[in-house]
């Protein structure tokens, strides 16, 4: 199985639909399997026309400290935070830790093994379904509040391997930014898909994604969504390019019927087939 | 000497798995006057870790004791590990006692980078 | 001082492009600091045309093991959680340092003190001005895995210069994880911005749901409103019991003005600088 995966460092630009559109046109041809490793706030089952997950389970891959009673006698615990996460509560004289901070580290519970317990927390649901183009997804979703991105990222990942083991591809849709769960998106890939605008912003972020990728060392390509809202700004983007002998994969225009397509929750090759050789472009470059 | 190669199952029939963090075996080979002494097989238990797994794997591999390690691409923070304990990373793909053969007689490339997926550069999926 | 978040889970909906204009408009006549709280990809600094410098760089701590006192017990890498140390038996233990957030569960697990602190680079800071707009940038490096570590590091910084401002404005970035958490912590607002679309909705939603488990004020605004039938925002609004403040129809000029580096202008700006009053 190889996998593809589609980034942008900026949010906002065309990931997920570019993702569904891309996923619908090589389930033509091959057996793939999705997955929307954009855990904050995941969308490609809803753009592929998903209402609801099935096989849902909720995931714990991070922890928490808990304070009990006996941690009273373990002021000094508040000092060690290194996420500032610990405070002293001067009316009940004991720790309080602020759930939001607390990266379940454990320093905590080192210096106050009898008063601090690490307590391990379901941060996440993931679940799956088959999509009406034949091939399934894995959708994960961290639980408002909680941490720990990453490390679910990597549990939609396996689960995807694992529902689907004689896929081809592996087609991956990640969060905005660079951090830690796009960089466990990115992990293993075999292909990365940057996708962009012909903005500074746009530019100035794919640059910064392209870093990380560039750090696995993984093969990509570049993907100019509504190239033509300012030409001059897609030719600093080609010669950039050019400039590090990146693959330019297609250009696509801007058009209301993008916005149309995603508003109705339709996937943009089925809302105007017309596009379907636009986007097989792409493929043809990759595969 | 003792050599790990990241395998997709238990014996030298198998093959050299391409991913190194969460291949499903480990088979390790012992290797004496050129010849195969012994093999074993070890699951990787970090295929399912849900981070880490690279070193997780690269740790369980260093505590066999040995001396290199075979596989097909290795990414930044196994190759990081291997590194530091000075266990050398040679490239191999195909089945395990071919790639255990083109080893004893040196014909492997030793990898003194991370690899990504596609190492001879740019070719299609 | 008030502080203000802009946020809105959903990318792309227009966080920077409004937190840039509010800043630039609150600045004609108050101190207002704008904070790029987007340390993955900070724009503001493009948005706005400033050309910035770096101030400082942002270091974590990361352990360094004594050879001569380590006992090879492997504590160590048993305590800590991020997978950063590697023991092979009979050897001293290794730093993987990428994985490290500088928890020091390593140094006080250690029973011999072989562990003492290390630095190592994981951002920088930026600072910019334009007449009384000051601009205070977080950019992490690349690789690095942790975001909300540089956006603390940022907030740690401004601390002793907050009293100087009339008004502080995080541009956070998109999502609702950590580095959006640790912004929304401490502020007195949050505004989130989204589009009449069910993605936008969708992630709306979530953003809600999150300033509300903190306990943060917040407010809508509809960006690009006329785009598409902005009922399921009404709904949600509804269903979170919360204003929707302003409403920024879709414009090319607003498009060109983002492309070229300008802060844009519209009524709508004037609306939100309301509600801060």
């Amino acid at each position: 199985m190889k996998t593809i995966t589609v980034l942008s460092g900026k949010g906002g630009v065309g990931k997920s639909s570019l993702t569904a559109s891309l996923a619908i046109l090589l389930a033509k041809k091959y057996k793939i399997v999705a997955a929307d490793c954009d855990v904050d706030a995941p969308n490609l089952a809803l753009l592929l026309g998903i209402k609801e997950l099935k096989k849902k389970e909720e995931i714990s891959t991070n922890y928490k400290a808990v304070v009990n009673k006996e941690a009273r006698n373990c002021k000094n615990i508040v000092d060690v935070c290194a996420f500032s996460a610990i405070t002293w509560d001067k009316k009940n004289k004991i720790p309080k830790i602020n759930k939001f901070l607390c990266e379940g580290c454990g320093a905590c519970q080192l210096l106050c093994p009898k008063g601090i317990s690490l307590k391990k927390v379901k941060n996440a649901t993931i679940g799956e379904a088959k999509t009406k183009y034949k091939f399934s997804i894995v959708s994960g979703q961290l639980k408002i509040g909680e941490a720990g991105s990453g490390n679910v990222v990597e549990v939609v990942k396996t689960r995807a391997r694992k529902i689907a083991v004689d896929a081809d591809f592996m087609i991956v849709d990640s969060s905005a930014g660079i951090g830690c769960p796009v960089i466990a998106a990115v992990r293993d890939s075999d292909f990365v898909i940057g996708i962009t605008e012909p903005t500074p912003s746009g530019l100035s972020d794919l640059k910064r994604a392209f870093d990380v990728v560039n750090h696995f060392k993984i093969p990509h390509g570049i993907v100019i969504n509504k190239y033509d809202l300012n030409k001059k700004f897609t030719k600093q983007i080609e010669n950039f390019a050019k400039k590090n002998k990146i693959l330019i994969l297609g250009k696509l225009p801007y058009d209301k019927k993008f916005v149309e397509a995603m508003v109705n929750l339709v996937p943009v090759v089925e809302y105007n087939p017309e596009y379907e050789k636009l986007f097989s472009k792409i493929i043809e470059k990759i595969i | 000497m003792k050599i790990a190669i990241s395998s997709t199952g238990k014996t030298l029939e198998d093959n050299v798995d391409v991913k190194f963090g969460r291949c499903l075996y480990f088979v390790i080979v012992e290797i004496e006057n050129k010849e195969i002494k012994e093999i074993k097989a070890i699951e990787n238990i970090a295929i399912e870790q849900a981070g880490g797994a690279g070193i997780t794997a690269a740790e369980l591999v260093a505590n066999q004791k040995v001396e290199a390690v075979i596989s097909k691409n290795l990414g930044p923070r196994a190759h990081d590990v291997f590194s530091q304990l000075s266990i050398k990373v040679y490239q191999g793909e195909g089945k395990i006692s071919e790639a255990v053969q083109q080893f004893i007689k040196g014909e492997l490339i030793e990898l003194s980078e991370p690899t990504g997926p596609q190492h001879r550069g740019m070719e299609k999926l | 001082m008030k502080k203000i978040a802009i946020t809105g889970g959903k990318g792309g909906t227009g966080k920077s492009t409004i937190a840039t204009a509010l800043a630039f408009e609150l600045a004609k006549k108050n101190k207002v600091l704008l904070i790029d709280a987007d340390v993955d990809c900070p724009n503001d600094d493009l948005i706005l045309g400033i050309k910035t410098k770096k101030v400082k760089d942002v270091e974590n701590m990361i352990p360094k093991i004594d050879p001569e006192k380590c006992i090879k017990c492997g504590r160590c890498s048993e305590v800590c959680r991020e997978h950063a140390i590697v023991f092979v038996k009979g050897k001293n233990p290794i730093l993987i340092s990428d994985q490290c957030t500088g928890c020091k569960a390593c140094k006080i697990a250690c029973p011999v003190g072989a562990i003492s602190e290390s630095k190592q680079k994981i951002g920088e800071i930026f600072i910019g001005k334009r007449n009384n707009l000051h601009l205070i940038s977080g950019k992490m490096k690349p690789g690095v895995e942790e975001s909300s570590l540089i956006v603390n590091a940022v907030k740690k910084y401004i601390k002793q210069k907050e009293k100087n401002y009339d008004y502080i404005i995080f541009d956070t970035a998109a999502g609702t994880h950590c580095p959006v958490i640790a912004v929304l912590l401490d502020v007195d607002l949050g505004i989130a911005v989204t589009e009449p679309t069910p993605l936008g909705n969708h992630d709306l939603d979530l953003i809600l749901k999150l300033m509300k488990s903190i306990g943060i004020k917040s407010h809508i605004v509809l960006n690009r409103s006329d785009i598409a039938d902005k009922a399921i925002i009404i709904k949600t609004a509804k269903k979170h019991k919360i204003k929707i403040l302003a409403e920024i129809p879709y414009s090319k000029q607003i498009e060109k003005d983002y492309s070229a580096g300008r802060p844009i202008g519209h009524p709508a700006i004037q609306k939100i600088i309301g509600i801060l009053k």
